[in-house]
């Protein structure tokens, strides 16, 4: 997009939007164009204008800088509080395994639930709540103290909750996207300006369009908030049962084992070794992966003309949360018209491995619906006679010391970690006597979450369809 | 040579310790090429060379053989056919001569095939150094004799090297066999203060006349070793898994166990295990 402005205009207009800062910068200057243009269409629309300042029940908080590594290595060794940065964020929401643990900053790091929160650097046009009931789950699922959130996200605080959810509703649209272009400025990293969110004008849209967002919003969370007790309910059996496992630095092993793996190096021979001590100590069955599960390698090439904004869901490593649920934001879509029929699906009740990378080898992921899988990526479909629920096995899959054996089990020399697909099916899954129970609480953690991830961007939409409906 | 010192050696070394050039070379005009053997009269003098694993052949390969074996096209049956999973010149029948390299003193025999031309027959036609050595050490050592090498860990790892892996350690046919006796793995950046970035372990063998079916041996996965690993300079580190390994190691052959108890209380505390460096880095 491009346009020719006098200068005159240009004054005119950032004095029409309260900017004080004559920012030169193309993308504002655009951005700020567009922007005027909606919020004066809808105040010919009889529609509310707000500010996210003091005047309207709205205060932007931005905690000075805290030197976080320096903090954490100075002695404290009370790791009491669960610390959030801006990578925390995602889908309008906190994610609750994405914090760190640190002593205790101080008060004014310590956040409460119903704050928006908006990313100042990094990804600046992300934002999120910390929805009614997220403290409290974080600090009785990790048994912490405090919630904190670090210099790197600005915090909106409101007496009014339903306000604060339109707003986290509106800065996730592309109403959102407008926003964070005109508040932004530096040249290496990307930050937000929060005068600039202060003093902007952002539009209050019909009541009946806003408690229809306020509502689905709520239903979302609530469904979030059921996920999470579920994930963390479901983990939380699994690792009590399976304890604390120390990964010996050396072990004895035997031919046969090394012949029945193909391997020699040390991490492989440990790891069989290491899962063999688990079970026994467990003392409980155990089932084979291969005797459960047929496990496919996902085979879809990377390619930009399979990336599409509409058509079949196609999975990379990126859309795998560390929780196991698919990340839509990261989801891509392959046009329908490029499909092939030799492609690889995996569909609900699926796991997916990652089966490359150092950090991201050895994801569970659990999709929700019929999705195809790039290579990289290993489908373990279930078989008729599994005894046991595939989400009780991701579960386990999921679980430190099962994530730990995977990682042993990859091969590779220089940096670069592959797990083989024949490797999987040496996997042996004990079963536990809560194996029913684990399995009932993973599969609603992503069924409610997927549920809320749904309804989020239903309510997106119905905003963003209703400002360009009105404003554009 | 060394006999011309020693005469001993004749009869094979006791001990071989090494550090070979490790690595592989890959595709490319950037790939080591220096780290491959290619010339076939010296390629032509080792098993490895001379040997192809039924199951890593090509299908069309597979095909033929089966065809002129009788067998069906299946990797285990045609090693039912053939007695073994290996194919070796023999099998083809297309050699013109065969020259037996004998060494009685060390008490192998070495077939190598040629073709009308005298050109050897290969199977394969280049290998790394690091892999033929490790045939290589076995046919100096003494019937017993021990080899302690540095190797790259893509050889006892990777899919494609498991052929290697087979050969060495489970072939019935070869003129040299091996035992494994320990596998220790060392962390990324071990020689990194050498330029050489890949992972690499330390393999422990021993030559053997008789390949058993099943046995015991020792692994171990060393995440520090008393210096960085992430850094060119290789600064002295206080962490270090190795003292514990080697108390290990003495502990599971029976030896000295009072070392290991102690070896263990101190890494437990201090991730390192003093008095045993000091005692183990006495060389008398």
């Amino acid at each position: 997009m491009s346009t020719t402005f006098k200068f005159s205009t240009l004054k005119g207009l950032y004095n029409e939007l309260n900017l004080n800062n004559l920012k030169l910068n193309p993308l504002t200057i655009l951005s700020a164009n567009e922007y005027i243009k909606i919020i004066n269409n809808l105040k010919e629309q009889g529609f509310d204008i707000v500010r996210l300042s003091k005047d309207y029940g709205f205060e932007i908080i931005q905690v000075s800088r805290l030197a976080w590594k320096k903090f954490r290595r100075s002695g404290m060794t009370n790791l009491n509080t669960v610390t959030y940065g801006a990578g925390s964020l995602w889908k309008l929401s906190v994610h609750p395994l994405k914090g760190v643990l640190t002593p205790y900053p101080s008060n004014k790091y310590i956040v409460s639930d119903n704050m928006l929160l908006l990313t100042r650097t990094g990804r600046i046009d992300v934002s999120g709540l910390v929805f009614e009931g997220f403290c409290d789950l974080v600090k009785n699922s990790l048994n912490k103290d405090y919630i904190a959130f670090t210099e790197h996200l600005l915090r909106v605080t409101s007496d009014n909750k339903d306000l604060q959810l339109y707003m986290v509703a509106l800065f996730n649209s592309l109403f959102g996207k407008l926003i964070s272009n005109i508040a932004w400025y530096g040249a290496l990293q990307p930050q937000l300006d929060s005068d600039t969110i202060e003093q902007l004008p952002i539009p209050l849209v019909s009541s009946d369009i806003r408690n229809k967002v306020v509502s689905l919003l709520k239903e979302a969370y609530k469904r979030e908030l059921n996920a999470w007790r579920s994930y963390f309910g479901a983990m939380k059996i699994v690792a009590e049962a399976i304890g604390e496992v120390n990964v010996d630095i050396a072990s004895v092993s035997t031919m046969s084992k090394a012949k029945y793996l193909n391997r020699l190096d040390g991490s492989a021979l440990i790891a069989i070794n290491l899962m063999e001590t688990v079970i026994k100590t467990l003392n409980v069955n155990s089932v084979p992966i291969k005797e459960m599960f047929d496990i496919i390698p996902g085979n879809v090439p990377w390619s930009k003309e399979y990336i599409s904004t509409s058509g079949i869901p196609y999975i990379g490593t990126d859309a795998i949360d560390e929780s196991s649920a698919i990340n839509s934001d990261k989801l891509d879509r392959m046009p329908s018209h490029l499909y092939k029929s030799s492609f690889k699906k995996a569909k609900f009740g699926d796991i997916l491995i990652v089966k490359d990378g150092i950090g991201s080898l050895g994801k569970i992921g659990l999709p929700t619906q019929d999705m195809l899988v790039r290579n990289g990526i290993l489908i373990l479909s279930p078989k008729k006679t599994t005894p046991v629920s595939s989400f009780y096995v991701a579960s386990i899959l999921k679980s430190r010391i099962f994530r730990k054996i995977i990682e042993m089990l990859a091969y590779g020399t220089t940096g670069q970690l592959h797990l083989q697909t024949n490797t999987i099916k040496y996997l042996k899954i004990p079963i536990l006597p809560e194996h029913k129970e684990i399995g009932i609480l993973m599969k609603s953690f992503i069924s409610d979450m997927y549920e809320a991830v749904r309804l989020k961007e239903n309510a997106t939409a119905i905003l963003e369809e209703e400002i360009k409906l009105r404003g554009c | 040579m060394w006999s011309r010192h020693n005469g001993d050696v004749r009869r094979g070394f006791d001990l071989i310790l090494t550090n070979p050039p490790m690595g592989r070379a890959g595709k490319g005009s950037s790939s080591n090429k220096e780290l491959l053997i290619k010339e076939p009269h010296i390629l032509a003098q080792y098993v490895i060379a001379q040997n192809e694993w039924v199951y890593k052949m090509s299908k069309k390969k597979l095909k033929e053989l089966a065809k002129r074996l009788g067998a069906s096209v299946n990797p285990e049956k045609v090693a039912d056919k053939l007695g073994r999973e290996w194919l070796t010149p023999e099998d083809y029948a297309n050699y013109k001569y065969k020259v037996i390299l004998k060494d009685s003193e060390l008490g192998w025999e070495y077939p190598i095939y040629y073709d009308g031309n005298l050109q050897p027959i290969l199977l394969s036609n280049e290998l790394p150094i690091q892999v033929i050595l490790l045939e290589q050490f076995l046919r100096v050592v003494t019937l017993g004799g021990k080899v302690f090498t540095v190797i790259d860990v893509g050889v006892l790892n990777n899919p494609g090297d498991e052929w290697i892996r087979r050969l060495l350690f489970t072939a019935e046919h070869t003129p040299v066999k091996a035992k494994l006796m320990a596998v220790i793995e060392l962390p990324h950046g071990a020689f990194y203060y050498t330029e050489a970035g890949t992972k690499t372990a330390l393999l422990f063998y021993e030559r053997t006349s008789k390949v058993l079916e099943d046995y015991e041996f020792f692994v171990a996965l060393a995440e520090y070793i008393g210096y960085d690993t992430h850094s060119k300079k290789a600064e002295p580190i206080k962490e270090n898994d190795l003292p514990l390994i080697i108390a290990e190691y003495f502990n599971w052959i029976g030896r000295r166990p009072e070392f290991y108890e102690k070896c263990k209380e101190e890494w437990r505390k201090e991730r390192t295990c003093s008095w045993w460096i000091k005692e183990f880095e006495v060389i008398e």
